[in-house]
């Protein structure tokens, strides 16, 4: 019941008229930035991130994280109506959802998709509510020692979550921790690798990092796809699912919730991993699972749901840990720190406007996406026909103005082109670009609770073994690796069946 | 997506070359008396000779790989996307150094009018009032609406301040 009388507050909150503009600013942006190919919810909120510097912070979390809500939902409509994802966790969506538009379903399938997206997106709320306050007190108890384990312990599942050979993700995560380096020493302010600049001496702009390392080298890495269909927006008339088709998709929506649910507070995982799970349960579950591939409902319906019940599941390592689960929270994290407000078990209490006007405002915010979504397929079809090559630039362009933006700063720009081409070359290379940011997110936390725990135990190195929390991270360190192993072993022996 | 083996080894030799870096300049950082109190050189330093063993790691596993398969080289761009994939790069480099000497509205129109016609394929003549009403929709959106500075540039700086 207190749960619920805090949503009562946080609904007061989320209600007053300039947080619901703000929520709607950030949900058709975040649906923008998920229709159009190159500009993720990460790009898309970073761009967004210097105009919620003017906000207070419940403002800024409302709408950073209407943006990444509004990303999922947006990116389906490019994977329906032309197979090729908005954002990567649609990817899943492209293959039963483009072949209903190509059997003339095309509104029905978009329909589904949002209407999951709702059903996802309220349920993981509700999990958040009524999980985060219990973890966060559990959290309170913590010293360094048992934090470094933890955060550690977020890497590593994030390194064997991560796409292509684990060799790979260690040197994304090596180089991710190095950059995090670059600065002043946060505990003896020794310059490391400034080299005298001035602007290296604030490290490296979180922002042009991100922007440059996903967004820049994402359009580059688009020139290489060709698009051949035009899409075409469905009637109104024809946007709604029948009865069979809603009847095909509930129970999948329901599983899909929660196995995003589970996936979204692992850290590292997100939401293209929920998806593809979702997507073989129902597979698996599935009396007809020929159809999977041509068109079957609970193809979309249960990745989509997943999809955005993985990003209310996210926020719960981002609010009560500190920890950003995947990267886009990183930007969360950022503003709120830019604002001072330090995500953590001390949140609830002492910020609690934001941790319950927040979880309002994406029920709130869930609501105005499935209204919106439905009508405002033309339009998002409309930006999907302009010709690549015009898109392109003003995508581009976009980065550019969003980074300088930040701190008027043409060092930044420098920083964002050089992550751009880095990013692009190590994508060709076959590496995973996640782990990188992670780490360089995570690097100054983990290095100064490993020194201030090695201080405090005498250079005891058993301190990080010892206590409650440390040992909880571990165990569920060897849970969920055991896990990734069994799957990994299994597709293995498919593959060598098949 | 799979990757040519020589993109790889690139890859690993520079991840090799930057852990090197890193391990060079911690080195002469401050790494405290003793393990109780690591001083700011220890980890970038461990981190350092752990990048370059991964990235020494990563070009001897690439060149050891099987040649691409045929499905692999199609997804690699081809000749037209490899033009617009540099004209892009240099594009965008070149609006980055230009952005504060020649202001926002110039490099942004240089940019747009360049982008238009050697990526979009359009004539100058559709491109320049496109590039045009871009960038100034741009400045009005990101400066009157969002409140965010924009530079003006020399030649900006010298009519208009």
């Amino acid at each position: 019941m207190d749960a619920f009388t805090h949503l009562i507050g946080g609904l007061w909150i989320a209600l007053q008229p300039k947080y619901l503009l703000y929520c709607f600013i950030g949900c058709f942006w975040g649906s923008i930035v998920g229709v159009l190919p190159g500009l993720g919810p990460l790009a898309g909120m970073a761009l967004l991130l210097p105009l919620t510097y003017t906000l207070d912070p419940t403002g800024a979390i409302i709408m950073l994280s209407g943006i990444f809500y509004g990303a999922m939902y947006g990116g389906s409509t490019t994977s329906i109506l032309m197979r090729i994802p908005g954002e990567a966790a649609s990817v899943v969506t492209c293959i039963d959802g483009y072949e209903m538009a190509k059997k003339g379903r095309a509104g029905a399938a978009l329909s589904i998709a949002a209407i999951g997206s709702f059903v996802g997106g309220v349920l993981s709320v509700l999990g958040l509510m009524l999980l985060a306050p219990a973890v966060a007190d559990a959290m309170l108890a913590i010293g360094p020692a048992a934090e470094f384990t933890i955060l550690a312990t977020a890497l590593v599942i994030s390194m064997f979550a991560a796409t292509g050979p684990i060799i790979k993700t260690l040197a994304m995560v090596a180089l991710g921790l190095c950059l995090a380096m670059v600065g002043l020493d946060p505990l003896t302010a020794t310059p490391r690798f400034t080299f005298g600049s001035l602007n290296l001496s604030d490290g490296f702009n979180f922002a042009a990092i991100a922007i440059g390392l996903f967004g820049v080298s994402e359009i580059l890495m688009s020139f290489g796809q060709t698009i051949k269909d035009r899409p075409k927006a469905p009637p109104l008339r024809e946007m709604l699912p029948n009865r069979q088709e809603l009847r095909e998709s509930a129970a999948p929506m329901i599983r899909g919730s929660g196995i995003g649910f589970l996936f979204g507070i692992v850290p590292g995982v997100g939401h293209i991993v929920s998806t593809f799970a979702s997507y073989a349960v129902e597979k698996a579950l599935s009396k007809k699972p020929e159809q999977f591939g041509k068109g079957a409902v609970a193809g979309v319906a249960g990745p989509e749901t997943a999809n955005n019940a993985t990003t209310g599941a996210a926020m719960i390592p981002l609010l009560v840990l500190g920890i950003p689960a995947i990267p886009v929270t990183a930007v969360l994290l950022s503003a709120l720190t830019v604002h001072g407000v330090q995500p953590g078990p001390q949140l609830i209490a002492n910020n609690p406007q934001i941790f319950w006007g927040l979880i309002a405002s994406m029920l709130v915010g869930n609501l105005m996406l499935v209204i919106l979504n439905v009508p405002l397929v033309g339009l998002f079809v409309s930006m999907l026909r302009m010709p690549y090559g015009y898109l392109a630039p003003m995508v581009l362009l976009i980065c550019v103005i969003g980074v300088y933006s930040l701190k008027a700063s043409s060092f930044d720009l420098g920083v964002m082109l050089v992550a751009g081409f880095v990013g692009f070359a190590l994508r060709r290379g076959g590496f995973d670009l996640a782990p990188l940011l992670l780490a360089f997110v995570l690097g100054d936390r983990i290095e100064i609770n490993f020194r201030r725990a090695l201080t405090i135990s005498d250079g005891d190195p058993m301190i990080f073994l010892k206590g409650p929390a440390a040992q909880g991270a571990l165990g569920m360190l060897v849970v969920i690796l055991a896990g990734i192993v069994i799957l990994r072993l299994r597709q293995r022996r498919k593959a060598a069946a098949g | 997506m799979a990757s040519k083996p020589w993109s790889e080894a690139a890859c690993g030799l520079g991840l090799a070359a930057a852990g090197g870096f890193f391990a060079t300049f911690a080195w002469r950082m401050p790494r405290g008396p003793d393990p109780s109190a690591p001083g700011p050189g220890v980890a970038p330093l461990a981190l350092g000779v752990l990048l370059i063993l991964l990235g020494i790691a990563v070009a001897a596993a690439s060149l050891m790989k099987r040649p691409l398969t045929a499905e692999a080289v199609e997804a690699t761009p081809g000749d037209d996307g490899r033009r617009k994939l540099w004209i892009a790069a240099a594009l965008l480099a070149a609006c980055v150094i230009l952005f504060e000497p020649a202001g926002f509205m110039l490099a942004t129109f240089a940019f747009l009018l360049a982008g238009f016609t050697q990526l979009g394929g359009a004539s100058w003549r559709r491109a320049a009032p496109a590039a045009a009403i871009a960038a100034g929709g741009l400045w009005l959106f990101f400066t009157k609406l969002l409140g965010v500075g924009l530079p003006y540039g020399l030649i900006g700086e010298i009519l208009f301040r």
